[in-house]
C-alpha cells in the first residue's frame, strides 16, 4: 500500500470506530468494543507498515490560505513519528485488550472505550502532524480527550475534581505555548515545522537569539503544563482518579509523552536557544529530583507510579535539553512500555483486592498473582535501571549525555535522582511481594487471560527494547555511540544502593517497615506534604483568584449587570418598536417604498 | 443542435414541467407527481452540470447568454428545487385541491429564474422576471385556510407587481438612455457617469429587491413567511433568494466600471444595505413566530449581501455569489426543519420547537446547524461567507460601514440563540417524536454536509464564485 493510504488508515480508523460507536452503539458495549479494538489493530498494523517503508518526505495538504500565510494538514514521516507513532498504536492496543477485563461490568463502557479510540486518534495526529497550527489542535484534543478519560465516573466528586484540574493546569500552559506559536507566525508567517527548523533558512537564522529564546520558553512552559514538570505537575497524581488502564495510558504514550515528544519535534530550535536549555535542563533536573522524593514515602500505588512518571519525564527533558535527541527518544519509548506495564500490574492489584495501598495489597496476599508480580518485578526493575533490562540502556545514554558535555551539577542531581527511583521502586516491590504478616486465606482469583495477555507483551517488551538502542539511532539517523564499561559502573552503583537500602528497609525479615528518611523529621514532612505545592498554591494564586473573582462579582451586581439589561431590554424595546412601521397596512408598504424611491431620485437630479 | 445543448437545463425545465401538467390534467397521485419531480430535478441538474463549462448565445443572439455565471446560479436553482421538492413530502398546509399542482408551479417558476440570470436585455429580463413570479404568486394563495391564503397572496403579490411595474420603470429610463435594450450596449463605461442611468439602474434594481426582500421592498417578507404554506415558503426563502443575488449581481455588474467613483448608486445602495440589516435585525428580535422570525432574517441577511455588492468589485461579487451559494444551504437547513415539524400546524411558533432534541434527535441538530450558520458561527459557512462579505467593503476603506454590521450580527445573536435554548433547553409540550423519511434524512444529511464543508474548506467553492464572477465581468 502507498504512503498515504497507510498513514490515513494510521489517523482516521480510531476517529472513525469513535464516530461509529458513539452515534450508533451507546446501546451494544460488546460491538462497540470490538469495533474500536479492530480499528486500533488496524491502526497498529498500518503504523508498522509505514515504520517499514522507512522515513519518506512530508505530505502536505493545503487547507486554507490568507495572503502570505498558508496552513496545511500534511504528515511528517521521519525517525522520531514513524517510531513514536508504532508505540502510542501498540500501546493503545494492549491497553485496550487490557480494559475488556478491567471494565467488564462498567455500565457505560461504549463511552469509555469511544474515548481511549478518540485518544488515540488525537495523539497519533499530533504525533505525524506537519504543521505548528495542526500539532497545536490535536495537542489541545489530547488534554481534551484526557479530561473525559480522568473524569469518567464523574459521578465522584474527585474525579470531576481532577479532571478539572488536569484540564485546568494544562491549559496555564498552553497559553505560553500558543503565544510563542503567535510569536513564530508573526515574526516569519511559516508553520511548516520541517521549513521551521531548516539549519540554513530556519526560524533559528532569521530571529535573534533573544527572540529565539523567548518563543523557545513559552514553548516549553507548554510542555511543562502537559509533562507535568515542575511548578505544573500537581495535576498528574490526582489524575490518578480515572481508570487504571486510563492512568496507563496518560503516563506511557499520550498526554505526557506529547510535551516531550513535542520537545523532539522542535529539538533543533531548543539546541539554538542555548539559555532555554539550560533552564529546561534546570527545571528537569529538580523536578525529577522532587518527585522521587515524594513517590518514597507515598502508600498509594497509583501515585508512586505518578510520581515517578513525573521524575522520568525529567530524565527525557534533560537528555534533550542536554542535547542527546537520541537518548530522549530512546527514554520516551523504553519508558512508555515499562510503565504502561506497572500500571496495568497496579490495575490487576486494585482490581483484585480493592485497594490502592501497597501494604494493603501485600498483606492481602498480591504476590499469589503470579504472573502479575512477575511483570511487577521486571517493569520495576526496568524503571530503576536495572542492567540488562531496558531502562538501564536509556538512562544509561542520558547520564552519558550528561557527562560528554560537562554538566557536572545537573549529573550529579540525575543520580541523586536514579538513586531515589531505585530506592521507591523496590521498596514498592517489597512491600508488596514480603508483607509484615502472612495473607489470611485465600480469597483471590487469577487474572483473566485478556489483562494478563498485554501483561505478559508488555514484560517482554521491558526486557528486550533496551537491546534495540542502536536500531533507534538508526531510525533517527544518527550514529550509536557505544560507551565504556568504565562510565557504567556509577550509575550500576547508585541503582544498586538504592535497592540495597530499600531492602534493609523493607525486603529482609525483621526489617524496620519505615523509611530511612524518616528519622529525618523534617524532611519526611516536608515529603508526606508534597513539598506544601498544592498549599502554596491554594493560599496564593487559589486565593489571589477567590479575591479578585469577588471583586468582579461585586463590580459585575452593582455596576454592570444592571447596565447590561437596560441597555439590551432598550435594543429590544427599539426591536417592538421598529416592528410597527410593519402595521399590515399594504397601502403603507407601497408608500414607504415609492417615497423612497423619490428621495433617491430627488437626490441622484440635484447632483 | 448545438443550440439545443446551451439550453438543455430550460429545454429539460420546460419538458418536465408539461410532463407535472398531464399529471395534474390525468389527476395522478401526489406521491407520484412528486416523485417525477424529483426525477426532473435529477435531470435538471444533470443537465446544468453537463452545460456547466459552456459558453454561447443559443438562438437569439444578444439577448440570452450562456456563461461561468448563469450555468452555475443554474446549476444552484436546479438543486434547490430539487431539494424543496424533497421537502414538500407532506404539504398538509396546502388547500388538498392545491397538493398536485405545488411542484408544477415550482418548476415553472424555476424555469424563469433560469432564464432570468442567462438574460442579457431588459425585455427578456422582464418576461423571465414574472414567469418566475406568477407561479409563486398563486402557490402562496394556495392555504388550506381560504382567508390565510388570501391575506398572504394579496401582500405578496401586490406589492410584487407594484415592484415590476417599477422596474419597468426604470428600464425604461436606461432604454431611453442608450437607445437599446441590450446589456451589450448599456454597459458602455463613458456613457455610465450620467444620473440617469444610475436612476434607471436603481429603479431597475427594484423588482429584485423585493425577491431578495431588500429594503426598501422588504414589507412583503415577515407577514408572508408568517402566512404562505411551508413548502412553498421553503421555495420563496431558498431558490428565488439565489436568483435574486445572481440577477443584481449581473445587474450591478453593468455599472462596476464606474458606479464606485460617481458614488450615487453606491451611496444609495449602503444606505439600503445598513437600513436592512438594522432593520431586519432589530424587528427579528421582538418576533414569537419561527417563520416570520426567519423573514426578518432574511431582510437582514438581504442587507449583508448589499454590503458586499455596493462596492462594485469583483471581489465583493464573488462574496455575494459565495454567499448566495451558502445561505441557500443554511436557509434551506432551517426551513426543511420547519416543513416537517409543521405538518399539521399552521403557524410554527417559537414554542412548537421546545424540547425538539428529544421530539427528533437529528433535525433538531439541522436546526442547529442552520441556527449556527445564519448566526456566522465557525465551521460554517456563515462564519465565512460573512467574512468574505465583510472584507469586500473592508478592502473599500469602508470600516464603519463593517463595524454596524459586526454589531448588527451581535443582536442577531440574540434571536437566533433563543430558538437554540427551546430546542436543546426547555422540556417538550408534547412527547410525539417526528421521524424524517430516509429521503429527508439524506437530504438534511447533505445540506448540513454542504453548510460544514463550505465552512471548512470554502478555496473550492471560492474558485467557482470566483470564475462566476469573472465571467460577468469581462
Amino acid at each position: 500500500m502507498d504512503t498515504l493510504t497507510l498513514i490515513l488508515l494510521t489517523t482516521i480508523s480510531p476517529l472513525a470506530c469513535f464516530i461509529i460507536a458513539i452515534i450508533f452503539l451507546v446501546q451494544q458495549p460488546r460491538a462497540a468494543q470490538g469495533l474500536v479494538l479492530f480499528g486500533s489493530a488496524v491502526s497498529l498494523l498500518s503504523a508498522i507498515g509505514l515504520l517499514a517503508q522507512g522515513p519518506v518526505e512530508p505530505l502536505r495538504f493545503l487547507w486554507f490560505q490568507s495572503g502570505a500565510i498558508q496552513l496545511q494538514f500534511g504528515f511528517i514521516l521521519d525517525g522520531p513519528s514513524l517510531m513514536f507513532g508504532v508505540v502510542v498504536a501498540f500501546i493503545t492496543a494492549c491497553i485496550m485488550l487490557y480494559s475488556i477485563g478491567y471494565m467488564a461490568h462498567d455500565p457505560s463502557k461504549t463511552r469509555y472505550f469511544a474515548m481511549l479510540s478518540f485518544f488515540a486518534w488525537s495523539m497519533l495526529s499530533f504525533v505525524y502532524a506537519v504543521d505548528l497550527l495542526q500539532s497545536f489542535i490535536f495537542w489541545e484534543l489530547v488534554g481534551l480527550s484526557s479530561f473525559f478519560l480522568i473524569g469518567f465516573w464523574f459521578e465522584k466528586p474527585e474525579a470531576a475534581g481532577a479532571a478539572r484540574k488536569a484540564f485546568l493546569m494544562t491549559r496555564v500552559g498552553d497559553v505560553g505555548l500558543f503565544i510563542g506559536i503567535l510569536l513564530i507566525l508573526q515574526l516569519v508567517s511559516n508553520f511548516d515545522i520541517p521549513s521551521l527548523l531548516d539549519p540554513q533558512t530556519g526560524l533559528s537564522t532569521q530571529v535573534s537569539p533573544g527572540i529565539l529564546n523567548a518563543i523557545t520558553l513559552l514553548i516549553f512552559i507548554g510542555i511543562m503544563g502537559k509533562s507535568a514538570q515542575f511548578p505544573l505537575h500537581t495535576w498528574l497524581p490526582d489524575a490518578m482518579e480515572g481508570p487504571t488502564p486510563v492512568s496507563a495510558l496518560l503516563h506511557s504514550a499520550t498526554m505526557v509523552a506529547a510535551g516531550v515528544f513535542l520537545m523532539i519535534r522542535l529539538h533543533p530550535l531548543f539546541m539554538a536557544a542555548q539559555d532555554t536549555a539550560l533552564i529546561v535542563l534546570s527545571i528537569a533536573t529538580f523536578t525529577a529530583i522532587l518527585a522521587s522524593t515524594i513517590a518514597m514515602v507515598d502508600t498509594d500505588i497509583k501515585k508512586v507510579l505518578a510520581y515517578s512518571s513525573i521524575s522520568q519525564l525529567g530524565f527525557m527533558l534533560m537528555a534533550l535539553a542536554a542535547g542527546s535527541l537520541f537518548a530522549g527518544v530512546f527514554h520516551l519509548i523504553t519508558h512508555a512500555v515499562f510503565k504502561a506495564l506497572l500500571f496495568l500490574c497496579s490495575g490487576i492489584y486494585i482490581h483484585a483486592y480493592h485497594t490502592n495501598s501497597m501494604a494493603e495489597i501485600g498483606r492481602s496476599g498480591g504476590r499469589r498473582l503470579k504472573a502479575t508480580t512477575i511483570g511487577l518485578i521486571i517493569g520495576g526493575a526496568a524503571l530503576s535501571g536495572v542492567p540488562p533490562l531496558a531502562g538501564f540502556w536509556s538512562k544509561e545514554e542520558i547520564f552519558a549525555q550528561l557527562g560528554h558535555n560537562g554538566f557536572n551539577i545537573y549529573m550529579a542531581g540525575a543520580f541523586l535522582a536514579a538513586f531515589l527511583t531505585a530506592y521507591y521502586t523496590f521498596r514498592m516491590i517489597f512491600l508488596i511481594t514480603k508483607p509484615d504478616q502472612a495473607p489470611a486465606s485465600d480469597h483471590s482469583h487469577p487474572e483473566p487471560l485478556n489483562m494478563k495477555a498485554p501483561v505478559l507483551i508488555l514484560t517482554l517488551g521491558a526486557i528486550a527494547l533496551g537491546f534495540f538502542g542502536s536500531n533507534i539511532a538508526h531510525g533517527l539517523g544518527l550514529i550509536p555511540q557505544h560507551h565504556s564499561v568504565i562510565l557504567m559502573i556509577p550509575t550500576v552503583g547508585v541503582v544498586i544502593l538504592g535497592i540495597l537500602i530499600a531492602y534493609l528497609d523493607y525486603g529482609r525479615d525483621n526489617a524496620p517497615r519505615t523509611g530511612f528518611i524518616s528519622k529525618i523529621a523534617p524532611l519526611n514532612t516536608l515529603f508526606t506534604n508534597k513539598w506544601y505545592i498544592d498549599e502554596v498554591y491554594r493560599v496564593t494564586i487559589v486565593a489571589i483568584t477567590h479575591a479578585l473573582s469577588r471583586i468582579l462579582h461585586w463590580i459585575e451586581n452593582h455596576v454592570l449587570d444592571g447596565n447590561y439589561d437596560r441597555f439590551g431590554l432598550g435594543i429590544l424595546r427599539t426591536g417592538v418598536k421598529s416592528t410597527r412601521i410593519q402595521g399590515g397596512w399594504m397601502q403603507l408598504y407601497l408608500g414607504w417604498a415609492i417615497i423612497l424611491l423619490a428621495v433617491v431620485a430627488l437626490y441622484l437630479g440635484l447632483q | 443542435m448545438e443550440n439545443a445543448i446551451l439550453f438543455a437545463p430550460e429545454l429539460i425545465c420546460l419538458l418536465m414541467g408539461l410532463v407535472l401538467f398531464f399529471c395534474t390534467v390525468l389527476n395522478w397521485s401526489y406521491r407520484t407527481t412528486r416523485g417525477i419531480a424529483i426525477a426532473s430535478g435529477i435531470a435538471m441538474i444533470a443537465a446544468c452540470l453537463w452545460t456547466l463549462s459552456l459558453e454561447g448565445e443559443p438562438f437569439f443572439p444578444g439577448i440570452y447568454a450562456i456563461d461561468f455565471f448563469s450555468q452555475l446560479i443554474k446549476t444552484a436553482l436546479a438543486v434547490g428545487f430539487l431539494f424543496v421538492v424533497i421537502a414538500s413530502a407532506n404539504p398538509l398546509t396546502v388547500d388538498r385541491n392545491g397538493w398536485l399542482e405545488v411542484p408544477l408551479f415550482f418548476i415553472f417558476s424555476t424555469l424563469g429564474m433560469m432564464m432570468m440570470v442567462s438574460a442579457t436585455e431588459l425585455l427578456t429580463l422582464y418576461v423571465a422576471m414574472e414567469l418566475a413570479a406568477y407561479p409563486v404568486y398563486i402557490v402562496v394563495a394556495l392555504h388550506r385556510n381560504a382567508d390565510i391564503g388570501g391575506e398572504s397572496a394579496a401582500k405578496y403579490t401586490v406589492q410584487g407587481m407594484a415592484a415590476s411595474a417599477i422596474s419597468l420603470y426604470g428600464m425604461s429610463f436606461l432604454f431611453g438612455t442608450f437607445g437599446s435594450t441590450y446589456f451589450s450596449d448599456i454597459s458602455i463605461p463613458h456613457a455610465a457617469t450620467q444620473p440617469i442611468f444610475y436612476l434607471g439602474l436603481l429603479l431597475t434594481l427594484a423588482g429584485f429587491f423585493f425577491k431578495l426582500g431588500a429594503f426598501p421592498f422588504h414589507f412583503w417578507a415577515p407577514d408572508t413567511y408568517e402566512t404562505a404554506p411551508h413548502p412553498v415558503i421553503t421555495f420563496i426563502a431558498t431558490v428565488s433568494k439565489v436568483a435574486a443575488i445572481g440577477i443584481l449581481c449581473r445587474l450591478l455588474s453593468l455599472a462596476m466600471p464606474g458606479g464606485w467613483e460617481s458614488g450615487h448608486a453606491q451611496t444609495a445602495l449602503m444606505w439600503a444595505s445598513v437600513i436592512a440589516m438594522s432593520l431586519g435585525n432589530l424587528a427579528a428580535l421582538a418576533q414569537k413566530d419561527l417563520k416570520r422570525l426567519l423573514g426578518y432574517s432574511t431582510v437582514a441577511h438581504a442587507g449583508y449581501v448589499l454590503l458586499a455588492l455596493q462596492t462594485f468589485a469583483e471581489w465583493g461579487l464573488t462574496a455575494a455569489l459565495f454567499y448566495a451559494i451558502g445561505y441557500f444551504a443554511m436557509s434551506f437547513a432551517c426551513f426543511l426543519v420547519i416543513c416537517e415539524i409543521g405538518r399539521s400546524e399552521d403557524r410554527i411558533t417559537i414554542d412548537s420547537v421546545s424540547g425538539l432534541y428529544k421530539r427528533a434527535p437529528f433535525l433538531s441538530f439541522t436546526l442547529l446547524i442552520g441556527l449556527f450558520g445564519l448566526i456566522g458561527l465557525p465551521p460554517t459557512v456563515g462564519f465565512v461567507g460573512k467574512w468574505f462579505l465583510f472584507s469586500a467593503a473592508l478592502q473599500r476603506g469602508q470600516f464603519y460601514l463593517v463595524l454596524i454590521a459586526a454589531i448588527n450580527a451581535a443582536v442577531a445573536l440574540y434571536y437566533y440563540l433563543l430558538i437554540i435554548r427551546q430546542l436543546y433547553w426547555v422540556e417538550p409540550a408534547t412527547q410525539n417524536t417526528i421521524k424524517p423519511t430516509p429521503l429527508i434524512a439524506v437530504t438534511a444529511m447533505a445540506t448540513i454536509i454542504l453548510v460544514i464543508a463550505m465552512g471548512t474548506l470554502p478555496g473550492p467553492f471560492w474558485d467557482l464564485a470566483a470564475r462566476a464572477a469573472r465571467a460577468l465581468i469581462s
